[in-house]
């Protein structure tokens, strides 16, 4: 079988086909054909392989896919929580990093004293509150970084920079400044 | 975004006014959606060669659209973000079917299955001798054809369900034409 040398024509053929060309377009394209019996007979071609096709499709059952759907406004797309979730963890780490960095400075201040951090750095080290800050926060896997994200999430802001908290001693680092909401959170109050 | 023609559900409603309803909590919107484009998906599987797992392979890639409908930003249209997440979970479902050897041997047999499913449902030696030359297409000629001929996406469209570009999605349409074409005149 030859193909018209129309390559643009043979293109559209298709697009007859389906019956998605403009009112315009449509009637060249007729035109075309009526006077091309190689486009005429790739036409029939291609309304014959769109019938078997059509007919050879297994029906499937529409009822039981939508009883299998999410209801639209109780989804939490997986693609918004995991963005949620980095996000998190991005804003405690500089949270955590800037706390850091205000104690680093602070040492050079001698009018500064550090609150009692006993009963802190007692509660850094007690894993039963599910966060065991016994190293630097590289050394927290992900679970532990999540359990501080999930205490960081209940405060409604994050804390200014300046030092009015509690200064927690973490063993092996310098203290580092937590504001006495997140404390609050990490002892479970 | 391009819309397909409406379904008998929907009607004229686009995709979008459709997502934003389901969003909305319309679930009506969701039945909407799933009748006007499940049929497409249906033919897409079994161009793939997945006609035996057509139901199942169906509704996951719904699910997994509808889970994830955030994540749709309307650069192509619907029913090709549709089609492109349901040639991923085939692909997975293939490699998870490589590691497990003794599934090999059904695989070897899908294209038989796959031509005698096909020709029992028509009727006319025409449309035997059709179903076969469609069917003996390499399997991304056969996706292509498919996805060019019946559902008339363009060849960008093709490009992004498929996994390729819009100028291999020409060549493989092309090809496809030419193989059913010499099988024909055969």
């Amino acid at each position: 079988m030859i193909d018209c040398p129309n390559a643009e024509m043979r293109d559209r053929l298709p697009d007859l086909t389906n019956d998605s060309l403009s009112p315009d377009l449509r009637a060249i394209v007729v035109a075309h054909v009526a006077g091309c019996a190689e486009c005429a007979a790739e036409l029939e071609i291609l309304r014959l392989a769109r019938l078997v096709v059509l007919r050879g499709t297994p029906a499937v059952d529409v009822a039981a896919i939508v009883g299998a759907l999410p209801r639209g406004n109780n989804v939490r797309s997986i693609s918004t929580a995991r963005s949620l979730s980095s996000w998190r963890i991005a804003a405690a780490v500089t949270v955590l990093a800037a706390g850091a960095g205000s104690f680093a400075v602070m040492q050079n201040r001698s009018s500064l004293a550090p609150r009692d951090i006993s009963p802190i750095t007692t509660m850094v080290t007690d894993t039963s509150a599910g966060l065991a800050m016994t190293g630097s926060l590289a050394d927290l896997d992900e679970s532990e970084l999540q359990t501080l994200m999930d205490g960081l999430s209940k405060i409604d802001a994050l804390p200014s920079t300046e030092v009015d908290g509690t200064i927690v001693g973490v063993s092996g680092t310098p203290g580092v400044v937590l504001p006495d909401s997140i404390v609050r959170d990490l002892e479970g109050n | 975004m391009t819309d397909p023609p409406g379904g008998r559900n929907g009607g004229d409603v686009s995709d979008a006014e459709l997502i934003r309803r389901w969003k909305g909590g319309d679930q009506r919107a969701a039945t909407a959606l799933v009748e006007r484009h499940l049929p497409a998906l249906a033919r897409f599987a079994v161009s793939c060669g997945a006609r035996d797992e057509i139901d199942e392979l169906v509704q996951d890639t719904f699910v997994r659209a509808f889970n994830s409908l955030d994540g749709f930003r309307g650069e192509s249209s619907f029913r090709t973000w549709l089609l492109t997440i349901e040639r991923r979970l085939l692909l997975d479902r293939r490699r998870a079917e490589k590691r497990r050897p003794d599934r090999v041997e059904i695989q070897e047999a899908d294209a038989a299955t796959q031509f005698d499913a096909l020709d029992g449902m028509v009727a006319d030696e025409s449309s035997k001798r059709m179903a076969k030359a469609v069917t003996r297409l390499s399997p991304t000629q056969k996706q292509v054809f498919t996805l060019r001929v019946v559902e008339g996406l363009s060849y960008k469209e093709i490009a992004e369900a498929v996994g390729t570009t819009e100028g291999a999605a020409r060549v493989h349409y092309h090809n496809a034409m030419r193989a059913v074409k010499e099988f024909l005149d055969d």
